[in-house]
């Protein structure tokens, strides 16, 4: 494992399914031997929906989001970018101005190939209006000796990488506890933690065998087995 | 026969004195004063204000129509007993007035009765006012209006209803410039200011005090052993056979206690204790479901029932003649409060009044002797009246637009004429006139938040849906996230806050309305439960038990305590723990006035440093965060903090190597605000604090009746508001207010100063026991519900948990051996 920082981020390089994967605390991986960078559950448009239902959200999540992700791709320049599901969190609303401003976003990085394996949060009509700019990727998409999914899943003795649960774990020994989002590895997958600045977690439970990977603002720490 | 013949007539004909106060209320009103009336409860308060404008329109019968008096309540429970009150004084007087109520409760259709033709004079809450002020007719309606009075005053100063009201009030001046305005209030500390508060800054009002308070007799029960008695807790069930003993010897017993869990526990040992008084012992507290409570009102009211045992629910207002005994059961918190409690009982003029304290550990023997001492020196707790409450302000500026509409410069004039608002800065106004028009900065994306338009200098809200919206949102105020408790097989048990239920886990069993349930399903806001049968239970911690000790009995407290050091006190709750000082004193020191008391004591777990400034629990909470910051700015350490209304502790794995000077400079004044500011930053507090705000301010839709989801939808996420609110609308006023509000409600930082300036001046003792003093043993059993403050990084932090969890599973048997930190690959 060999871990290295840029700037105020580190990353963290580990041996997958005979591959290496680097891990990014922006809660990404990238994946050098196809040029992969890898995301998931980013949920735009979710400050939107509370917008609607009463709650106000100031502006400003969804640009950060983008950023965020930009500054990822200038890092490890990929030739590709894979969204693992959920890219949007609902259908965007009439009057809502995180389409266009994503729709712009894709256009600077026109020359990349982004896709995007439909999760249960993008299977809806609204996905249509990114037109030719996003590749929709059925689940699971196979890039051996990976799969990359929405839903964690074994498929064919593939490794599958996966989003959707937005794993975090609560880390707590005598007198602190802190909870951060992981990622986690199993035997025979993985499941990113969400990408999104606007989303919930869910905490796991280790089960033996399994790997914790504990992110904070600028860190990635190894939690072992105890 | 003249009006002032007919009262006269009317008093003997019931049999009643007139007390000089009342005549001297009559007196003022005559000539047009307004004014603020003070007394312990039952006095004749309510006839003192009342038969001023009754007498006024007998004389001028001419001018007798359209609404004239507005009574304002801050219980809608209340209105109906006082309605009868009213109604029956006017009728004897022979004034065919009608005196109607408008609550939340009040129907559509007498709602609408009475915008056609209003009342003589009405009963209602401040909600309910502030509604009306809404309507465009608001000024027509409001035309003949000629006083105002104000009900229990002191429930309402120092709250958000308290600044809504007065802002009510200035907009009733601005049309009835001649409006009178009376408050009623119980005793308070500050009086002068609640005057004031009440009739705007700088006007002239009378203040008028029922002169021969009544006497209170305050006592306590004592334990047979003091040895045995608990040194913390908070059931003080050890005591239960003297309190039977109490009951039988009386008719009908409101037993107080300080928390709905703790009402439950009594409510339960009382029933187990004598199952042949299961018919006359009921439970009443703000969870119970309002029809159950109106029914045990009622039995009560009729004499029909031995004992209620009731939290702050039973501290208003109804006139329960039958109530011969009050207890009060564990810390009595105030001495205006006990005073408030011990007044339920002898409600009638002249009688006196009498509670018997029960104490539920060691400690708060000293309370009630320091209570007693303080009642009768006359000293009493202040409620300061708040200022510059920016979210009640934009919601009472929406309502004024969608009524008559309003210009900036004169509305501005009315603003600043209520004490809430004077001196309000150019720049609040503009924010405020900001996000009630655009959203703010960052809410201009979000048509559904701009809400009111400005045309020609006119301020309205033009949108019929925001206007509904909004008269939806008036009442919220008052209304905390409460879930309903329903059985599984259907059937409403009453409600409960969401923090309960939310620590709970599915066949978790608690105690509620005097069953034990256990919990089956959380659904909708709704939480579902069946009967259960005995076993282990969670003992529910509702947030009534975070109440404050008053400065004002802490400080008497520790004044007893400091006599006690010296010389022997008479009071029997003192001698019952003479024991326990004398160990208190020979293990550490007692602590008294003119030192502060620290300890430190090595444990299990680390080291503790235990300090008592007896500042309340919520100084406490402010101070232990504060000195946790400051010591971990020296070097990075992790700390985990207990308070309780004594003092605080904080417990480290390492040896924070505290001495005496340390500590001093580590508990002074310098720097105050700044440090609180960094190290609130750091807590959940100003997070709580906001979700609040953002209701009452708009912010949040707390949707329509019924539609649950949408609330539930926000709650989940209301953790996040804050963070979101703070990385991208940093300068967002709201999120001032949170803080502000935060320093001084939560963590109290005047309290606080005035505790740290005093510590300046105390010598601060160390002592190093070797073991848990009886001070510091209740902090220890705190421990577990405490919270974290950590100077060290993330990382830091992450590290040394890993450390501690591989040790202790390598203590630990049949643990496999854990593997290094930086592992290898798979």
């Amino acid at each position: 494992m060999k871990s290295t920082r840029t700037g105020h981020h580190q990353e963290l390089g580990i041996n997958c399914a005979g591959e290496t994967l680097i891990l990014h605390s922006q809660r990404a991986i990238y994946r050098p031997s196809t040029r992969t960078l890898l995301v998931a559950d980013i949920h735009l448009g979710k400050e939107a929906v509370f917008g609607r239902a009463g709650l106000a959200m100031p502006y400003g999540i969804h640009p950060s989001n983008l950023l965020r992700l930009s500054q990822l791709i200038s890092w490890c320049r990929p030739d590709q970018l894979i969204v693992l599901g959920d890219l949007m969190h609902t259908a965007p609303g009439p009057d809502e101005t995180w389409p266009n401003e994503f729709l712009r976003w894709l256009k600077t990085y026109s020359s990349m190939d982004i896709a995007v394996i439909a999760g249960n949060h993008d299977r809806m009509r609204g996905r249509k209006i990114f037109g030719s700019q996003v590749r929709w990727l059925h689940e699971p998409h196979v890039a051996a000796p990976f799969a990359y999914a929405h839903e964690p899943m074994s498929y064919k003795g593939l490794f599958t990488l996966a989003g959707h649960l937005h794993p975090t774990y609560v880390l707590a020994s005598r007198g602190d506890r802190l909870r951060s989002p992981v990622f986690w590895f199993r035997p025979d997958s993985a499941v990113l933690p969400a990408f999104g600045a606007f989303t919930g977690g869910y905490n796991i439970s280790r089960i033996p065998g399994d790997r914790i990977f504990f992110i904070g603002t600028e860190e990635i720490i190894e939690i072992p087995p105890y | 026969m003249s009006a002032g013949t007919r009262i006269n007539a009317y008093f003997k004909a019931k049999g009643w004195t007139r007390f000089r106060f009342q005549q001297e209320a009559w007196r003022a009103y005559r000539q047009g004063q307004s004014g603020l009336i003070y007394s312990p409860t039952g006095s004749g308060k309510t006839l003192a204000a009342w038969l001023g404008p009754v007498r006024r329109a007998l004389e001028t019968p001419a001018d007798n129509k359209g609404l004239q008096v507005v009574w304002i309540t801050p219980l809608r429970a209340l209105a109906n007993d006082l309605a009868t009150n009213l109604r029956d004084s006017a009728e004897a007087l022979d004034l065919p007035w009608r005196v109607e109520i408008r609550t939340g409760d009040t129907g559509s259709s007498v709602r609408s009765r009475q915008r056609q033709k209003p009342p003589d004079a009405l009963i209602t809450t401040p909600e309910s006012l502030s509604l009306l002020l809404s309507y465009a007719e608001g000024e027509q309606w409001f035309s003949r209006l000629h006083t105002v009075i104000v009900d229990e005053w002191h429930e309402l100063i120092g709250t958000k209803r308290g600044v809504q009201l007065e802002l009510c009030l200035a907009r009733l001046r601005r049309w009835r410039p001649d409006l009178q305005t009376w408050g009623l209030s119980a005793t308070l500390g500050n009086v002068d200011e609640a005057m004031e508060a009440l009739l705007g800054p700088h006007s002239k009002g009378i203040m008028i005090q029922d002169s021969q308070p009544k006497t209170t007799h305050i006592e306590a029960v004592l334990p047979v052993s003091a040895g045995r008695f608990p040194w913390s807790g908070h059931l003080g069930l050890q005591l239960l056979p003297q309190v039977i003993e109490l009951l039988e010897n009386r008719n009908t017993t409101l037993l107080f206690t300080n928390t709905r869990a703790q009402a439950e526990q009594w409510a339960e040992a009382l029933g187990k204790a004598r199952p042949d008084w299961t018919p006359v012992i009921d439970l009443h507290h703000g969870s119970i479901d309002q029809s159950l409570r109106h029914r045990i009102e009622e039995k009560l009211r009729d004499g029909a029932l031995r004992c209620v045992v009731c939290t702050s629910s039973l501290d208003l207002g109804v006139d329960f003649s039958p109530v011969d005994q009050v207890i009060q059961v564990g810390s009595p918190k105030g001495i205006a409060r006990l005073l408030q409690r011990a007044g339920r009982s002898g409600h009638q003029p002249g009688t006196e009044s009498r509670v018997v304290c029960v104490p539920t550990h060691a400690f708060e023997l000293v309370e009630i002797a320091a209570a007693r001492r303080a009642a009768k020196a006359g000293l009493l707790e202040s409620r300061p009246p708040l200022r510059w409450c920016l979210d009640v302000l934009a919601q009472h500026l929406i309502t004024i637009a969608l009524g008559s509409g309003f210009e900036s410069e004169a509305m501005r004039k009315e603003i600043e004429s209520t004490m809430a608002f004077v001196g309000l800065q150019d720049m609040q106004w503009q924010w405020v006139l900001d996000f009630i028009t655009r959203g703010g900065q960052t809410l201009q994306g979000y048509p559904q938040f701009h809400k009111v338009i400005e045309r020609h200098g006119v301020y309205r809200v033009e949108d019929r849906r925001l206007a509904a919206h909004h008269r939806m949102s008036i009442g919220t105020i008052t209304s905390n996230t409460a879930m309903q408790v329903r059985w599984l097989r259907g059937g409403l048990l009453g409600h409960v806050e969401e923090d309960f239920i939310a620590k709970l886990r599915k066949n978790d069993r608690f105690l509620f309305a005097g069953r034990l349930v256990k919990l089956m399903m959380v659904q909708d806001m709704t939480a579902y439960v069946q009967h259960a049968k005995n076993g282990a239970r969670t003992i529910p911690r509702w947030q009534g038990g975070r109440m404050p000790l008053s400065s004002k009995l802490a400080d008497s407290v520790l004044a007893l305590l400091g006599q006690s050091r010296t010389g022997d006190v008479p009071d029997p709750e003192m001698q019952a723990i003479r024991d326990l000082l004398t160990l208190q004193s020979r293990w550490s020191r007692i602590p008294d006035p003119s030192i502060l008391l620290c300890e430190t004591v090595k444990g299990r777990d680390g080291v503790s440093v235990f300090c008592y400034p007896f500042g309340g629990r919520l100084v406490h909470e402010g101070l232990a965060t504060l000195l946790a910051y400051r010591l971990t700015r020296l070097r990075p350490m992790t700390f985990k903090l207990s308070v309780n209304d004594y003092g605080f502790e904080l417990l480290s794995k390492e040896d924070p190597d505290l001495d005496e000077t340390l500590l001093s400079q580590m508990l002074s004044t310098q720097n105050l605000l700044d440090d609180l500011h960094g190290c609130v930053n750091t807590t959940e507090l100003a997070r709580r604090q906001f979700r609040d705000i953002a209701r009452i301010a708009g912010l949040v839709f707390q949707g329509y009746p019924g539609k649950n989801k949408t609330t539930k939808q926000i709650q989940a996420s209301s953790s996040l508001i804050y963070d979101v609110f703070t990385a991208y609308d940093p300068h967002n006023l709201l999120l001032d207010q949170a803080w502000r509000e935060v320093l001084e409600n939560q963590l109290q930082s005047t309290r606080l100063a005035r505790i740290l300036e005093c510590i300046e001046t105390q010598t601060l003792v160390l002592t190093h026991p070797k073991r848990l003093t009886p001070l510091a043993f209740p902090l220890w059993a705190e421990r577990i519900q405490s919270q974290t403050i950590s100077s060290e990084t993330w990382k830091e932090r992450v590290l040394k948990m890993i450390a501690t969890l591989e040790q202790e599973s390598q203590e630990r048997p049949g643990v496999r051996k854990a593997r290094v930190l930086t592992g290898h690959g798979r």
